[in-house]
């Protein structure tokens, strides 16, 4: 939530939403309230345009995001099959699919121009009651939103002006939600909550916008700070949950409002029992509790009095129930929380069986039943990670995970004061990011080009037990990660701080490059490199011939050390230290080598010394008074001639063949970063200006002490790195103070998501289920599917006569000829090319037909095929099917298909190719409200309609 | 993501002989035996052929020991000065030894008897061995720069060496060829002689290049190839097949190298030196592979051809007889009880049920045939689930205290434990699993602290424990002898650690000093 705060803090030159400031308000009072699990969920962090239109020096200059990592602590909803799921995540909706894990497509509301989306924020979601494949979104910035999932299209937007945190909705009430919103109090601190009921269809007078006002809203009750809101399976009761109350309404009596019932402990989660009247809260103490208050004489009590129920307890979780879901039979409930376990209850007994160490913090539990019936439980993790655990297993059958930068999802109290390290760098081998991972005990392995998480690298493996107390546990954190120029060798950094008992531990770890396995695998572990001090800087030499590979570490102890290569006979290689050396005792801050790996630049506070690394013998002590302590010093070119030294705002830049300063800079603001480019002369250095969230990005040359260009963009920055994977003249890759990962520099293009931009669902969504059909008479009595075959032909007719050899025969007399029978197929194989059998279905017709045509080739091989079938016998059976099985229900074959669109007419924005089958006794209802443009894809095969109409119902 | 096990440290070691399986042999060699003598123990010498009895020579008596007693069997005292070089035949029947004076008395084991007497040598006889191949030689070395070769029927010399300028205090005849004889004498020359040409064939060292230190002791390899001479405390490898070319110098013993031996396979050479060491060689690298200290200087050493005895006499008179179990393996490796012998089935027939040793078991042949399938037959492998340790199965099961416990047993390496309190401490537990504990349980974490407060390894970790125990059990001292006397012992040492520590830093700003005055007077 900070993050939201310190963006608006920022000039961007965009006009403010109206709804901004109550959205940030609310979010705010909320983290407030202590519900944590909200806070990276409601912080927006993704940045659509990248302000290219930034009113800066340097218009070449550019910044773009290159990968958005966020949790949604809103549990993903299933499609009715099971096949997919939407997860929540920033101001989209993502549908996965369930099998494989990809992104299939993203939905996300299209901004006016100007519109800044940083505080709005999808927040609940559910599926239309009435209709499968339409799910209706709510936002925080306070519109409803009425997807066609399917096809990926935005059919309705409403707006009610009020931020929406949950929202339900039933069969019994049609064309309406039920959403819990917030106002801002009238007391500056409260905040009130309210639950509408909000009808989708729109007024008249907006009809024709592309927000559309309610032509209803209808409160139901006030509920402060709500966080959950649901349904009874009946539609009987609503139920919502905030703070220390449960509050409970009959659907049947809306205008009665609420009943209140009160637990000791604060509610953090709710979830309904499906066929029985109770339902189930989790608090932040651990405690699970069933609520029987659900009958008609507790409730038509007079409103507005808080009560006692009879309630059941069931306590296991240490730390607050994050999430709670009851199996579908309704004999097991689910729940989950910081101890990465998930507990299942059977109700009957009241025994438990656990999954225990998913990973991760679990921050939604959902239970998917495919339509295999295999029950599935999908836990969401506060890693951004969805994991499958199997009903009948208690495995965990996959999981899938995306990148994950940001370590206080997890760890909900991060170490502020301290300032750590980030580590960040990229292996040009094989074109991967390094990157902290969620756990700062581990660093992740990310591709920017195909944009995928290649792997996780466990640092400093530990058992991920959840905190005991209310004190956070002290992981190791992997403060740096640094490579070899080779790609070959990786030297990462983990500490972990001691408190006033104990020590804390620190260690060097070289890992190396395992080329035909493809990750890293550790050789080297240096207990405590510099003694009890922490280890300020690691730098691994060029490694150029004459100059063998070294590795610099500074540390606190105020030694900085080499540490070379052993290689031994008969065994692995390993590291040793080499050498020790120290400079008065002052503390060294940064280590560098220069380019051919002959100098060692260690920066101590007042002066920066070069070091011989064979010998150890100082060359030479460079000093700056004026220049306040140093910070790093890089050196800068090919040959290394020149050396920048980075002090808290001054730069200054040496000749080291001259012995002389060249030019000395101040900076505006503090210098946060100096990267070097690797080949030419030039580098950029980064500084923060003015305000807090404000970093300039200067590049300079050595030539002049004037900036060749410079960038100011709205971020801090934890880490920057050289980053070589674009064709650029300069560009830098970093992590910001937000946790994400940009990349900075000349023409900088992002490579977006598999799967970020909406498309339809079931164009692309690869694995099509088996029919009915296919099930009864096996997969192969279908054969392929005939579109191939068409261009097939062209190719096989205008084929060469390759009959030459075979014409030989009839230079013989005729008597000397063999017969004709034997002679024929031998004959016309050289004519003709055999074809692939699957290729031509129709020709089962056709199978007895006079072969003598030679014009007509693609008859001939399919003789010795196997039986295809064929559309027409297809739809034979599929009438003979419905006429004897499904007499019952049948109602006429559906001759109109249209999309469930209820306002689909009236609103001139929907498209109208929707092919979307609806459910046969569905049309009967709505049979009034045909669209005109149904005749427009008559092109649709009879077959997938069924498929689908099976699939998804 | 599943448990993982405690991780449990390793820390280098400096590359301590202690350790590695090859001092873990020779340490095996335990429960050494002194015997007392009268004078310095000369020569020892085992017999070639079971039950390897052997002979100690010391003042004028030989003395025949049996191994497995090791109580002296036959006493032979037939000599007017000090008797040299007991040397028992390939056969063990017939023992032969010269004297001060120049005699050489062949004597039967048994009997005791003189059965001949090969007297021409004017001065000390420091060696008196049977060839190996021929049984009926006899070579003697003589202070009077001889060595002969004797025909013991016959009791004549067959051949003299004369080439020696200076006393011949070693030699052996080649076991591969019973003309050659190699001899190391006080002219600091090793010599090989042919007994067929009566000459010397060749020489290795003297002032051509084996320094002027006198040869101490001479040893052939079982090929014939190799010679090893020992000229004060260096030891040097000549190359026979060369030319005797010295291809290693070794200098591992302070003193004078006084005896050589082969363990029976020739694979490892054992020095015994007046610095009353004996050092462990594995020949093909010539490194020293073991140290054994004794009590005095050593002037004869021998192992056993079964390596299960090494005797070594030093200059007080004492005998050394160290001794090893050899493994039931090794004993089996009997020829004439061999498996397969046994697995025929004749054996039994012969000796009827009588035989003791039949039921070993050994009988059972080891390898079970195992079933063939196809070649390209795929296996599926069997996983089976790796078992935790006692200390990780609490872990997991958040069981700190008894997890701690577990650790601080006895058997339990100190590595495993700091490791475990490592974890604690990572899992923040370390308070839960050390709070709540009588004097019984204290006890061990206390002790255990005792231990290894002062191990450099463990150091940091120890301490932070040990303020931790201290901080929480300060209350209830005075409680428990047993505890207090535990606080006191820990209190004790690290008072004495802090003591050392600082000496420590005394020395280092010593050395500091030289060294820095070198390098100016350097500079």
């Amino acid at each position: 939530m900070a993050a939201s705060g310190v963006r608006q803090a920022h000039e961007i030159p965009l006009p403010q939403s109206p709804a901004q400031p109550k959205a940030h308000k609310s979010a705010s009072s909320r983290k407030a309230k202590g519900k944590a699990k909200e806070q990276s969920a409601a912080a927006p962090k993704r940045r659509v345009p990248p302000p290219a239109a930034q009113p800066s020096s340097s218009p070449s200059w550019d910044w773009a995001s290159l990968t958005d990592s966020l949790v949604s602590s809103v549990p993903p909803i299933f499609t009715k099959d099971g096949s997919h799921f939407f997860s929540l995540v920033g101001s989209s909706v993502r549908i996965y699919a369930a099998t494989t894990g990809k992104v299939v497509s993203t939905l996300s509301i299209p901004r006016p121009a100007g519109y800044d989306d940083a505080s709005d924020t999808v927040t609940c979601a559910v599926l239309n009651p009435h209709n499968a494949f339409q799910l209706i979104t709510g936002s925080s910035a306070g519109s409803l939103a009425v997807w066609d999932f399917l096809e990926a299209t935005l059919l309705q937007i409403i707006d009610i002006s009020q931020p929406i945190h949950h929202i339900c909705a039933h069969e019994n009430f049609k064309d309406s939600v039920f959403v819990s919103v917030s106002r801002p109090g009238k007391k500056g601190g409260g905040e009130h909550g309210i639950v509408l009921q909000v009808s989708l269809k729109p007024a008249e007078v907006a009809s024709q916008s592309t927000a559309q006002k309610s032509s209803q809203i209808t409160p139901v009750g006030k509920m402060r700070q709500p966080v959950g809101l649901t349904f009874s399976p009946n539609g009987a009761w609503l139920v919502g949950i905030s703070g220390h109350k449960a509050y409970v309404a009959s659907s049947a009596a809306l205008s009665s409002g609420f009943t209140k019932y009160v637990s000791p402990e604060r509610l953090t989660c709710l979830a309904f029992h499906p066929t029985e009247e109770y339902f189930a809260t989790g608090d932040e103490k651990g405690c699970i509790r069933l609520w029987y208050c659900l009958n008609d004489e507790q409730v038509h009590k007079p409103v507005g009095v808080e009560k006692k129920s009879q309630t059941a307890i069931m306590h296991w979780h240490a730390h607050a129930v994050s999430s709670v879901a009851f199996t579908p039979n309704g004999a097991y409930l689910l729940s989950g929380g910081e101890e990465s376990v998930l507990v299942i209850w059977q109700l009957h007994t009241g025994k438990r069986e656990f999954v225990p160490r998913v990973g991760s913090p679990i921050k939604t539990i959902s239970v998917c039943t495919m339509t295999g019936g295999e029950e599935e439980y999908l836990l969401g993790l506060a890693d951004a990670t969805y994991t499958f655990i199997g009903a009948a297993s208690l495995k965990i059958s996959r999981s899938y995970s995306r990148l994950k930068l940001d370590p206080t999802a997890i760890h909900n109290a991060p170490s502020t004061s301290r300032n750590s390290q980030t580590p960040l760098s990229v292996h040009t081998l094989t074109s991967t990011l390094i990157l902290p991972s969620s756990h700062p005990s581990s660093l992740q392995i990310y591709s920017p080009i195909s944009s995928t998480l290649i792997s996780e690298l466990e640092v400093s493996p530990s058992n991920r037990v959840s905190r005991r107390d209310e004190k956070p546990l002290e992981p190791c954190r992997v403060e740096q990660a640094i490579l070899s120029p080779s790609g070959d060798w990786l030297a990462t950094i983990d500490a972990r701080e001691g408190d006033e008992d104990l020590h804390g531990e620190s260690y060097l770890k070289i890992w190396w490059w395992d080329r035909k396995a493809g990750f890293w695998i550790l050789n080297t572990r240096v207990d405590r490199p510099h003694g009890l001090q922490k280890v300020t800087d690691v730098a691994f030499s060029p490694g150029s011939e004459g100059h063998p590979l070294f590795l610099a570490t500074a540390g606190g102890d105020g030694n900085a050390k080499t540490w070379r290569l052993h290689v031994a006979k008969d065994a692995e290689d390993f590291w040793v230290a080499r050498s020790s050396f120290n400079f008065q005792n002052e503390i060294p801050s940064h280590v560098s080598w220069s380019p051919d790996g002959s100098l060692l630049a260690v920066t101590l506070p007042h002066r920066t010394v070069l070091f011989d690394p064979s010998t150890n013998l100082v060359r030479h002590t460079l000093a700056s008074p004026e220049c306040g302590d140093f910070k790093a010093s890089h050196f800068i070119g090919k040959a290394g001639r020149y050396l920048a030294v980075a002090g808290p705002v001054d730069l200054v830049l040496w000749d080291l063949v001259d012995q002389r300063v060249r030019w000395h800079h101040k900076s505006p603001g503090p210098i946060r970063a100096l990267v070097s480019h690797p080949r030419e002369d030039t580098f950029a250095v980064v500084s923060s200006v003015g305000e807090r969230v404000k970093s300039r990005i200067a590049l300079f040359s050595v030539n002049s002490v004037k900036a060749i260009k410079a960038l100011t963009v709205p971020l801090n920055f934890r880490n920057v790195a050289w980053y070589p994977l674009v064709p650029s003249t300069f560009s830098l890759v970093a992590i910001t103070h937000d946790w994400r990962l940009v990349v900075l520099g000349d023409n900088v293009s992002v490579a977006k998501d598999d799967g970020a931009v909406s498309r339809a669902m079931m164009t692309d969504s690869a694995p099509q289920r088996r029919t009915l059909f296919q099930d009864i008479f096996g997969k192969s009595a279908f054969g392929e599917q005939p579109s191939g075959s068409r261009s097939d032909l062209p190719a096989s007719t205008a084929r060469p006569w390759t009959g030459h050899d075979a014409s030989q025969v009839f230079d013989k007399a005729a008597y000397q000829m063999p017969p004709l029978e034997d002679l024929f197929d031998s004959l016309m194989a050289g004519f003709l090319k055999p074809r692939e059998i699957e290729v031509l279905p129709e020709s089962l017709e056709t199978e007895d037909v006079e072969m003598a045509d030679d014009s007509e080739p693609a008859l001939l091989a399919s003789a010795g095929g196997s039986r295809q079938v064929d559309e027409a016998e297809m739809g034979a059976m599929v009438d003979l099917f419905k006429s004897h099985t499904l007499k019952a229900k049948a109602t006429q074959p559906v001759p109109s298909r249209k999309n469930g669109v209820t306002n689909g007419a009236a609103n001139g924005k929907t498209p109208h190719s929707h092919s979307t089958p609806v459910r046969q006794n569905q049309i009967a209802v709505k049979k009034d409200v045909l669209v005109p443009a149904v005749a427009d894809t008559p092109s649709i095969p009879m077959v997938n309609g069924k498929k689908r109409k099976k699939s998804m119902g | 993501m599943d448990f993982q096990p405690t991780l449990v440290k390793t820390h280098p070691r400096p590359a301590s002989t202690k350790h590695s399986p090859e001092s873990r042999y020779w340490r095996q060699f335990k429960h050494p035996v002194f015997v007392k003598e009268y004078a310095p123990v000369t020569s020892v010498h085992f017999s070639p052929c079971k039950p390897h009895r052997f002979a100690v020579t010391a003042a004028t008596r030989v003395q025949i020991y049996a191994p497995r007693t090791q109580k002296v069997t036959k006493t032979i005292s037939r000599f007017k000065d000090v008797a040299r070089s007991g040397n028992i035949r390939a056969d063990g029947k017939l023992v032969v030894a010269g004297d001060d004076s120049g005699l050489v008395q062949v004597f039967d084991i048994n009997s005791r008897a003189i059965l001949r007497t090969l007297d021409s040598h004017k001065l000390p006889v420091h060696v008196a061995k049977f060839s190996a191949l021929t049984p009926t030689h006899v070579l003697s070395c003589s202070d009077d720069t001889t060595a002969k070769i004797w025909d013991v029927p016959s009791q004549t010399a067959i051949s003299t060496f004369t080439s020696h300028t200076d006393y011949v205090r070693s030699g052996q005849v080649s076991t591969t060829n019973p003309n050659l004889v190699l001899t190391g004498s006080y002219d600091s020359t090793v010599r090989l002689f042919d007994a067929r040409s009566g000459n010397c064939e060749m020489v290795m060292g003297g002032a051509s290049g084996g320094g002027d230190a006198p040869v101490e002791q001479v040893l052939m390899f079982p090929s014939g190839t190799v010679a090893i001479a020992s000229t004060g405390p260096i030891l040097r490898v000549w190359d026979i097949v060369a030319g005797g070319r010295c291809t290693r110098a070794l200098s591992n013993h302070q003193k004078t190298v006084t005896a050589l031996a082969f363990d029976g396979t020739a694979s490892r050479l054992l020095t015994g030196g007046l610095d009353q060491m004996v050092k462990v060689y594995d020949v093909s690298t010539y490194k020293v592979v073991h140290t054994m200290r004794y009590p005095a200087p050593i002037l004869c050493l021998a192992i056993s051809p079964d390596e299960t005895h090494i005797a070594a006499g030093m200059s007080d008179g004492t005998l050394s007889v160290r001794r090893r179990q050899p493994k039931p393996s090794e004993t089996a490796g009997d020829p004439a009880f061999s498996a397969a012998a046994l697995r025929s089935g004749a054996y039994e027939s012969f000796l009827g049920a009588a035989f003791p040793t039949i039921g070993q078991g050994s009988v059972r042949q080891q390898t079970k045939s195992k079933p063939t399938g196809e070649v390209n037959e795929f296996r599926v492998e069997s996983r089976r689930a790796k078992r935790l340790r006692d200390y990780d199965r609490l872990l997991k099961g958040f069981k700190y205290s008894a997890a701690l416990d577990a650790v601080l047993r006895k058997q339990v390496p100190p590595t495993t434990a700091f490791s475990l309190i490592q974890e604690l401490i990572h899992r923040d537990g370390l308070r839960i699993a050390l709070t709540g504990r009588d004097d019984v349980l204290l006890e061990p974490v206390l002790r255990v602290l005792v231990k290894y407060v002062t191990d450099p390894r463990f150091g940091e970790l120890a301490c932070d424990v040990a303020r931790l125990v201290i901080d929480m059990y300060t209350p209830v001292l005075g409680q428990s002898p047993l505890i207090d006397s535990l606080f006191l012992r820990l209190r004790k040492k690290v008072i004495a650690e802090i003591r050392f520590q600082r000496e420590l830093q005394k020395t280092k700003g010593a050395l500091d000093m030289i060294l820095a005055t070198a390098a100016s007077l350097a500079g």
